[in-house]
């Protein structure tokens, strides 16, 4: 089947990475905050949660953030913003890749995922979306179409392998499917 | 099959709408109560939308533990009462709640954003809602006592459901798609 995408404003993601995101207002988000670097400047897992103001851009809400190392990324579909990652070592929960060939754990149905706020280097620390609204607000690239496998309804979701070998979002399928947030609408046929 | 009803010492919830609470001490609590008429059911927020606190319920009341609060806006309700539940009613705002199972944009059935109303409602008011944690039943003592289920109750995981009365209730999870919104400690009656 064919993929298929889901507008930004029509789900939100729950967050069930370790721990518990400390409240940032807006005006007191990190510096540099989309941008990725060599040496981690926060904790591995550390979350952020913050108000996304619909006036700006998206929907009214609160949104979390986590601080994650990105792996090895898949050569075939670089890692962008609304790049869909999970776990991707064996040793550590925060490091992650985005290829649904390589990842540890299952790539349908993983309950920890992150999504990306902008192109990343292989081996570097970023900020990643993890729970609530979308962050259009705060971040600009976020807002848009987010890839699905064509099977989403209004309801739960699940991560997914979709046809064109990224992760991306889909209805839940299978009681090992963990459900990673819940969708406000169809994706579009 | 007859709705059936479970007691409110019985359920705990799981939050899963966005963000994180913010933890208050009991002197933090708003001003009146959370049924205080400064902030809840008003018709303009005196909270953001979504915002959640989580407090401690003493054992004056119900079951001792953290509960957590969610500020919601009402869409066009059926009739909300303290200890409706209430979900998801609008497709552009996961904040606007109904208690219409018809009407609701989500799932009757495994639905995963959940609040329970602790008083009655006025339609485009905002207000306060239970939404995690033990009944809050110390800081709201109308949340004591019987919820409404679909029968299907035993101890162990709790979904939503579309109940035989058509309002929203509780039930067993019962398929993949169900999400998982809180936990029973006992079946429910009969």
């Amino acid at each position: 089947m064919a993929d298929s995408t889901l507008d930004s404003e029509l789900f939100v993601l729950f967050d069930f990475w370790p721990g518990v995101a400390r409240h940032v207002s807006p005006a007191n988000m990190p510096a540099a905050f989309t941008t990725p670097v060599s040496t981690a400047v926060f904790g591995p897992g550390e979350k952020i949660c913050v108000w996304n103001d619909g006036d700006t851009a998206g929907e009214d809400g609160y949104a979390t953030f986590i601080y994650l190392l990105m792996g090895t990324q898949n050569s075939a579909v670089a890692v962008a913003a609304k790049t869909f990652c999970a776990p991707a070592s064996a040793t550590t929960p925060f490091t992650i890749g985005n290829n649904p060939d390589a990842d540890i754990l299952v790539h349908t149905g993983s309950p920890l995922v992150a999504v990306a706020l902008s192109a990343v280097t292989n081996a570097y620390w970023a900020w990643y979306w993890c729970g609530g609204v979308c962050p259009e607000a705060v971040v600009s690239g976020l807002g848009g179409n987010y890839v699905t496998d064509n099977t989403v309804a209004i309801g739960p979701m699940s991560l997914t392998n979709c046809a064109g070998d990224f992760m991306g979002l889909g209805v839940t399928g299978a009681t090992t499917e963990a459900i990673i947030g819940m969708s406000l609408s169809l994706d579009v046929a | 099959m007859a709705d059936k009803t479970m007691d409110s010492l019985e359920v705990i919830l799981i939050d899963n709408w966005p963000g994180v609470a913010k933890l208050i001490g009991q002197d933090e609590i708003p001003v009146g109560g959370f049924t205080g008429s400064l902030h809840h059911n008003v018709a303009a927020p005196a909270y953001p939308k979504g915002e959640k606190l989580c407090v401690w319920n003493p054992s004056t009341l119900g079951a001792e533990g953290m509960s957590t609060m969610i500020y919601l806006l009402v869409g066009t309700q059926v009739s909300i009462a303290c200890r409706s539940l209430v979900t998801t009613g609008s497709a552009t705002d996961v904040y606007d709640v109904q208690d219409s199972p018809d009407a609701i944009i989500g799932p009757k059935d495994g639905g995963a954003l959940v609040a329970v109303a602790i008083s009655a409602m006025t339609d485009a008011y905002y207000g306060w809602f239970w939404c995690g944690g033990v009944a809050p039943e110390s800081l709201i003592p109308d949340l004591g006592g019987t919820y409404a289920t679909e029968s299907t109750v035993v101890a162990g995981l709790l979904g939503l459901s579309d109940l035989t009365a058509d309002a929203l209730g509780l039930a067993a999870v019962a398929a993949a798609t169900d999400a998982i919104i809180g936990f029973a400690l006992a079946a429910d009656d009969e």
